[in-house]
């Protein structure tokens, strides 16, 4: 059914605009403080190795250790070191670093420095 | 001025599509994807479905997510190890059929938006029996879970546009963006879609309020296409995407200490894409070697190949990524003939009819009932080729012709110049995916009879692409032969 008729009525009604701007704050409230929370979160290098060692909850040593190899952490240092790390590590890391980083567990990958 | 259809009444008289109409269609749409998935029940997958399955099963093993890949999709594979041990992957199967009757009604439900019950029922009925997307329920990629969440997202953006900015729900644009969010963070490419689709919202939105008279009724209502650009609802759209990927980008500072929104796949893609390689995963091992994918056209508008160059041995992938993207742009300034020329075969593999359910078929070992005999295969394999050009025109007919339903072309146009664009980077038929249901509805709109005499731009349009499109399947003649063939001797 086609409308007989179509009138202009106006601009759109101020409870809209208000609307959008209630929606629009929020959640720009919502960005800053998710934002700066995660901001002030992230580890250093140290707090990794620190977690990856001594965290209470093993899943929380393995994040921080895959952290660590994502960050390229292991990168500046000798083979002998990380092999040093891994012997004095919780058994997890061995075992994760052997089923899901097993590339760096060979002596000759070419990232490694000699 | 482009009057809201459905605040009047609907065009053709016939009762509104229910739920309940689309039991049969996609009742029989489910029944097809669980013979697909018994065909593939304990099939390991290659490639990439065997990495999905690898980083699901870390994740649940170890707490540590270690893919380059959007996190959704293996998470939930974690979830299922967790649950189902070694079972998981059938499992998982056996949820992406329930998955794509989700997704079967929600381009049921666009189409009915625009082409009322009719079209509804048959963009339902080319959605269940469209063989390469049902092919996805059997397979461990993402496209299943992507649909999910992609389809509702571009539901409530074109009911967002029917509505107009005063009569939708305050919640219809950031629900839209919302779960656009959750299908860029199980497809890294989807983020491509965002920003165009927040200038989309602010062209489909703007509009004043106006009175309309039916006789003795009055009623306000949204005109469309005049007024202001609608800048807050396209913000709204566009924080909630932001807003839902935030806390995995926050995770990815965590891990990486860089910024990275949602993922490093496209450091891969270049590292394939931007490259001398000529490697098409849809005809994987059919050439000689897997870095040489076969058919002589193919080779020749390639021409002669320059020296590759290798990827970064960089553990932050981040990094690597940085390098990888500038090493493959290097590469594309120092080879420009070479680079447009392998981006017109990248635009070929886009659009070949091949699917990922014949690659599958073919490479796949111990594929069971009711797939393992080769007529089965050939046969299932031929239709499914057959579809694709039969959608993808039909698709762009209604396109062209589609009556009432201005929005829904403007957004299809948009999602579908934002998805070839990727080509640019690499093509393969799984990228295609996001727009598919999209010419399934626009082509249901065309059979249902909603369409009207396209003016002469559109026209021109029309002829223009179905040429181009046409000339880009003949490179994959050779290739679809050498697969069929394949398939009939195994």
């Amino acid at each position: 059914m086609e409308p007989d008729e179509v009138l202009p009525v106006g601009p759109i009604p101020e409870a809209v605009l208000r609307r959008e701007r209630r929606w629009a704050a929020g959640l720009l409230m919502a960005i800053v403080a998710l934002g700066t929370a995660g901001y002030l979160s992230i580890p250093t290098e140290e707090d990794l190795v620190i977690t990856s060692r001594t965290a209470a909850d093993p899943f929380d040593r393995v994040r921080a250790m895959n952290a660590l190899i994502r960050r390229g952490y292991w990168e500046d240092r000798a083979f002998k070191e990380f092999e040093a790390f891994m012997k004095a590590s919780p058994k997890e890391l061995p075992q994760f670093m052997a089923d899901m980083h097993g590339d760096m567990l060979k002596s000759d990958r070419r990232a490694w420095k000699k | 001025m482009e009057l809201d259809r459905r605040s009047l009444s609907p065009s053709d008289g016939s009762r509104p599509l229910r739920l309940t109409d689309l039991i049969l269609p996609l009742g029989i749409g489910a029944v097809l994807r669980l013979a697909l998935v018994v065909a593939f029940i304990g099939t390991l997958g290659r490639g990439d479905e065997a990495a999905y399955l690898r980083l699901g099963w870390g994740w649940s093993e170890f707490g540590a997510y270690t893919g380059m890949w959007a996190p959704l999709y293996p998470k939930l594979i974690s979830y299922f190890s967790g649950l189902f041990g070694d079972g998981a992957a059938d499992a998982l199967r056996i949820v992406q059929v329930f998955m794509a009757v989700w997704a079967g009604v929600w381009t049921a439900l666009i189409a009915d938006m625009f082409g009322g019950r009719r079209a509804g029922l048959i963009a339902a009925w080319m959605f269940a029996l469209y063989l390469p997307l049902a092919g996805f329920a059997a397979l461990m990629y993402s496209e299943s879970l992507f649909l999910c969440f992609f389809l509702p997202s571009v539901y409530q953006l074109l009911r967002y546009a029917r509505e107009g900015r005063i009569a939708a729900p305050a919640w219809r644009g950031p629900l839209a963006g919302c779960l656009l969010g959750l299908a860029a963070l199980t497809r890294e490419s989807t983020l491509i879609f965002v920003f165009p689709c927040m200038v989309w919202v602010a062209f489909a939105l703007r509009g004043h309020e106006t009175e309309k008279r039916v006789g003795n009724a009055r009623f306000k209502a949204w005109a469309h296409g005049k007024g202001p650009l609608a800048i807050a609802p396209a913000l709204l759209f566009g924080l909630t995407a932001l807003l839902t990927v935030m806390p995995w980008t926050i995770r990815n500072a965590w891990h990486f200490d860089r910024f990275v929104p949602i993922a490093t796949s496209s450091q891969g893609s270049s590292v394939v894409g931007w490259n001398a390689y000529d490697i098409n995963y849809d005809i994987a091992d059919l050439g000689d070697n897997v870095l040489d994918a076969p058919g002589t056209l193919r080779d020749k508008i390639r021409g002669p190949e320059p020296a590759p160059w290798s990827p970064r041995a960089v553990s932050n992938v981040a990094d690597a990524s940085e390098l990888n993207i500038s090493d493959g742009l290097d590469f594309a300034k120092a080879n420009p003939g070479f680079f447009l020329r392998s981006r017109i075969v990248e635009f070929v593999d886009m659009m070949s009819p091949l699917s990922f359910i014949l690659r599958s078929l073919r490479i796949t070992d111990g594929i069971g009932e009711p797939l393992n005999s080769a007529l089965v295969k050939t046969l299932f394999a031929v239709l499914a080729v057959l579809m694709v050009p039969a959608v993808v025109l039909l698709g762009l007919w209604g396109w062209t012709h589609a009556r009432d339903a201005g929005p829904l072309r403007s957004l299809a146009a948009t999602l579908t110049v934002c998805t070839v664009s990727v080509a640019a980077i690499s093509g393969m038929t799984r990228y295609r995916v996001p727009v598919m249901p999209l010419f399934i509805v626009l082509g249901a709109l065309y059979l249902a009879g909603q369409r009207e005499k396209p003016p002469r731009h559109r026209k021109i349009l029309l002829s223009t692409l179905t040429v181009l499109i046409i000339l880009s399947w003949i490179p994959s003649i050779g290739p679809i032969q050498m697969a069929l063939a394949v398939l009939w001797k195994s």
